[in-house]
């Protein structure tokens, strides 16, 4: 086979549209992302007076100015406590669920998803204003548990669906060889699902962070201390309507997309085997 | 997370022990006051807030403090849901009027006449003292006026382009072409938000068509929106656009894009609030700030009152009605310290004229702040709208149909026969007992 | 041996964990709101109980309607714009049609990677009569008075929010479509060519029918995610200027927090739902019918 098979064989013209496409998508993605970058590294005034230009003397001093006013540098720590332990939590309890639902020939398994499945339709400002309420009422606003909580409950139903899918391509024989060797339920989870489920584990793990990284609602209701607000609370609050200095608001923006970028061009190829997982399943 | 939530609430429990023992303690242990006030600290217009904090700290050690700052619509919707939960905070952010219904209505207010000696109150402006609840009681210690309706006037620009101060509205659109061919915009005004439109502009042109007696009578019924004053009103802001004094993308625009371009010199005029003043003088170059001028709404064909603005008390911050004892006491040392001589010496600092009566004499107000203070004791002030009206009257039928207005879909009188069909069945004011 | 208690003991502590922390945290305040949704409160004070009022006044509410057919468009983008652009896209990326697909690659996924709200900042500064897009064009064409008119039309003010969706979700369709082909052994398609397949029917016979169902799973993601859509609408427009581009999310957030009607805003919410239900229903049926015939 020659080399060349590993291009495709269709004719030019389909190859010059393709190109043209890719770079107009390229273009359109990028260039936003690009001029908020430079633009941020330009003082005020020349933002205002040459918007386009390139800066003429870049420096950090909006990302300086703008990590100290806006105190992003607690919402950045918030933020990674948040995600983390809330897709720590989600991938147990929904491998757990998964396995569950499963492996195990109980009738209340049918009630159990569908109930998971209902879950899917539900938006989140329905139930937020009860949901406050509850919190309070328990004493779990303004903890960082009032927000993990609901995150978890949110994303329960999307990631129980995809691990379920997966758990049940595992072969029940291997399953009931470890029972018949005595082994109890908790150790046949961790020694002998978990290690299966390695993808589906990263499946769920990259979908949840992206989630709840970027998640805003929640925060900005369950918490009003400033100690406690997450990433993309703090900069919209900073970059918000009041705030007449461009070059501060651009920082702030470029501080809270960077996390995510580096995320996905550390992670990217996790990421593109997770999605072809998770995906075929239903 | 089953331990964990008991090793929390084990933990809540523990410190609120600790916290009542601190309490009966000696009066000398530190209290703390929780905050949630309505600010944007990297807005310019909040310079003077950390100085005033700083300056009672100083003298009051003993009293901590701790803050949460929201900005602008979001503070109320915040607001709200802690009301709901009946957790609020020990002091907090308040308007005197409808706009802060959701938590005046519930009670959780706390009337301050009984700290209000009249030797206390003759310090400031009377007309703070108008009545702010059902019963006459008295809220907040509002430290401005919220003049709502200002022109601004580059007067470099204007001298440039050889143009004077409009007297009434059609001279001044006469001034647009002129403007306009030197490829500025006439009248700097932001619209986004949708409040502006009702607030700053329709507020002032209402008085200016009925004046207050007609506008008591339209909350009360004996008048409707439908009747001359309210429809002409609209029809101003519809001759307004359609004569470009505005920029184009008016409603596009944010507020502070639009005073932005003024203090840029990318307009002749600006239409804005009083309190705008400080963030021009934090933003504007001084020579510039030094050339501005603040005149009134120039005059309209057929108004019945004449050169008014609109106003309300500004917001302050408010006591939580179940503070007593030493806690109650702090708090009202800590508003009678910024609502009072030292708070409003240095609100004049920074360019803002309170409503502590002070010896104007000994500071150096400069030439817009002299201007305004002139003005405003030279007018007479209508009501502004969404502080005497329900919220989704206001926020879901005047200020989207106002845009709708401005944009040309709909005609004047029909957006004022929907607020009145609303109004009509839905408005708390008529339907007061 | 394991007796019959203790393998329902097991199962239970594998799946109430999670159920119990979905049930208390979704469902039960979903009764809640389901139970306002027939009341009139302010937040406080009395509820009144009005039945079915709200239900009927959404039915002639110019607001909802708007709201309702902005939300359609949204599910229409999605599901004949983003999915069918994120899967031209892999195919072209994976039939390496373009030298550097990683890169591309790289680049159109970054979108999905930030946060809704930071999106609708970033092009708010794009749009805005001050932002750059303005500023460029009024460059070109000379024009001091250029702004994005666009926005003030009843019936187009949507078209940017549609661009900016489109431009946000697609790289998400395109990674999933990618992933999926990807796992396609090459062994087939090499097979196909060496019998003279050419790349039409590569894609028709080989490729399409592998991708249907991932396609049809896309689908029931953008519909529910196209009712529910909120972050990005708020923080660009709000749903203004004049309710043009209000979608029914962001009027239910508006009703609730701002208007202080819980009652109506409960109903919108509860309707909200019974859309998502049942546009995923008829996709279901759809996908049966074309799958029989």
């Amino acid at each position: 086979m020659k080399n060349q098979s590993r291009l495709t064989m269709a004719p030019n013209s389909w190859r010059a549209s393709a190109y043209i496409i890719m770079i107009f998508f390229t273009v359109i993605t990028i260039f936003p992302l690009i001029w908020l970058g430079y633009s941020s590294l330009k003082p005020n005034a020349e933002i205002v007076q040459h918007p386009l230009a390139l800066p003429q003397a870049p420096s950090l001093d909006n990302y300086i100015r703008a990590w100290n006013l806006g105190g992003l540098g607690t919402a950045l720590k918030n933020s990674l406590i948040y995600t983390c332990v809330a897709t720590i939590s989600t991938v147990l309890l929904s491998l757990a669920a998964a396995f569950g639902l499963a492996k195990f020939p109980f009738k209340s398994v049918k009630f159990f998803t569908w109930a998971f499945t209902v879950g899917l339709m539900l938006t989140v400002h329905a139930v937020i204003i009860p949901l406050f309420l509850a919190e309070v009422r328990i004493g779990l606003v303004n903890t960082r548990v009032g927000v993990i909580l609901p995150y978890i409950a949110f994303n329960l139903p999307m990631s129980i669906l995809i691990a379920l899918g997966y758990v049940k391509g595992i072969p029940d024989a291997l399953i009931e060889s470890a029972e018949i060797d005595g082994a109890k339920y908790r150790q046949i989870f961790w020694s002998l699902i978990m290690p299966l489920s390695i993808p589906v584990v990263s499946t769920i793990a990259i979908l949840s962070f992206l989630q709840y990284w970027n998640e805003f609602l929640f925060v900005f209701i369950f918490t009003t201390k400033k100690a406690l607000k997450s990433l993309p609370v703090a900069i919209t609050q900073f970059a918000g309507r009041q705030n007449i200095e461009y070059g501060l608001q651009y920082a702030s923006l470029v501080i809270g997309i960077l996390p995510m970028i580096l995320f996905y061009i550390f992670f990217h190829s996790q990421l593109m085997k997770a999605f072809g997982e998770g995906a075929l399943k239903e | 997370m089953r331990s964990k939530m008991k090793v929390f609430i084990i933990a809540l429990f523990a410190l609120v022990t600790l916290g009542l023992g601190a309490q009966n303690a000696s009066s000398n242990a530190p209290i703390t006051l929780t905050v949630y006030m309505q600010n944007d600290l990297a807005n310019p217009q909040s310079a003077y807030w950390p100085v005033t904090v700083e300056a009672f700290q100083k003298k009051y050690p003993n009293i901590k403090l701790e803050f949460e700052y929201v900005s602008g619509e979001e503070f109320h919707q915040k607001f709200q849901a802690m009301a709901a939960s009946g957790d609020i905070p020990d002091l907090f952010t308040c308007y005197a009027g409808a706009r802060s219904g959701y938590i005046l209505d519930r009670g959780m207010v706390k009337d301050l006449r009984p700290y209000l000696t009249d030797s206390f109150k003759s310090q400031y402006n009377s007309a703070i003292w108008q009545p702010q609840g059902p019963k006459g009681e008295i809220y907040i210690i509002s430290p401005n006026m919220a003049v709502c309706t200002v022109i601004y006037v580059n007067t470099k620009l204007q001298k440039q382009l050889g143009l004077s101060n409009p007297k009434t509205l059609d001279e001044m659109i006469a001034q647009v072409p002129k403007i306009r061919a030197a490829g500025l915009d006439p009248l700097a005004f932001g619209n986004k938000a949708q409040w502006q439109a009702q607030s700053l502009l329709l507020s002032v042109l209402v008085d200016r068509m009925g004046g207050t007696e007609w506008f008591d009578r339209a909350m009360k019924g004996t008048a409707k929106f439908t009747d001359k004053p309210f429809v002409d009103a609209i029809a101003v802001i519809k001759k307004m656009v359609d004569a470009k004094l505005f920029p184009a993308g008016v409603n596009q625009l944010e507020g502070p894009q639009a005073w932005g371009e003024f203090v840029q010199g990318k307009a002749v005029y600006l239409l804005d609030a009083g309190w705008r003043v400080s963030a021009l003088k934090a933003a504007a170059s001084p020579s510039d700030y030094a050339a501005y001028a603040a005149i009134a709404f120039p005059a309209v064909e057929g108004e019945v009152v004449h050169g008014s603005s609109a106003a309300t008390l500004g917001e302050a911050l408010a006591m939580n009605a179940k503070l007593s004892g030493a806690k109650a006491d702090a708090a009202w040392k800590f508003l009678s310290f910024i609502y009072g001589k030292e708070g409003s010496e240095i609100l004049m600092q920074y360019g803002t004229v309170p409503t502590y009566k002070l010896d104007y004499s000994k500071f150096d107000i400069d030439s817009l702040n002299k201007q305004y203070i002139n003005l405003i004791n030279n007018q007479t002030m209508g009501y502004v709208i969404d502080a005497k009206m329900d919220s989704e009257g206001v926020n879901n039928i005047l200020n989207p149909g106002l845009q709708a207005v401005m944009m040309g879909t709909k005609t004047p009188a029909k957006l004022a026969a929907e607020y009145e069909a609303w109004v009509a069945a839905n408005d708390s004011n008529r339907h007061k007992k | 041996m394991v007796n019959a208690r203790s393998k329902r003991r097991s199962y239970l502590s594998f799946v109430l964990p999670a159920f119990i922390i979905y049930a208390t945290i979704m469902v039960f305040p979903l009764v809640f709101t389901l139970g306002l949704s027939f009341t009139k409160w302010k937040g406080f004070g009395p509820i009144e109980f009005v039945g079915l009022q709200n239900y009927v006044r959404l039915l002639s509410d110019p607001v909802f309607h708007i709201g309702l057919r902005n939300n359609i468009l949204i599910v229409l983008i999605s599901v004949f714009g983003q999915i069918p652009l994120g899967f031209l896209l892999a195919y072209m990326l994976h039939r390496r049609m373009v030298k550097g697909a990683k890169l591309f690659e790289i680049m159109i996924f970054l979108p999905i990677t930030i946060s809704s709200v930071i999106v609708a900042q970033l092009w708010n500064r794009v749009f805005a009569p001050v932002g750059i897009l303005p500023t460029i064009i009024r460059q070109i064409t000379g024009n001091q008075d250029y702004i994005m008119k666009i926005f003030e039309s009843k019936d187009f003010a949507f078209v940017p929010i549609m661009f900016v969706l489109l431009w946000q979700h697609t790289s998400l369709y395109m990674v999933i479509f990618l992933a999926n082909l990807q796992r396609i052994p090459e062994s087939i398609i090499e097979a196909a060519k060496i019998e003279g397949a050419n790349e039409g029917t590569i894609f028709l016979k080989i490729i399409a029918p592998i991708l249907a169902p991932v396609a049809f799973i896309n689908s029931i993601l953008a519909i529910s995610g196209s009712f529910k859509s909120f972050d990005l609408i708020y923080s660009m427009t709000g749903g203004g200027p004049a309710h043009f581009t209000e979608v029914m999310a962001v009027y239910m957030y508006n009703t609730t927090f701002v208007f202080q009607n819980y009652g109506y805003g409960s109903a919108i919410s509860i309707v909200i739902i019974l859309f998502i239900v049942l546009a995923i229903w008829l996709t279901k049926v759809m996908t049966n019918r074309l799958n029989m015939g």
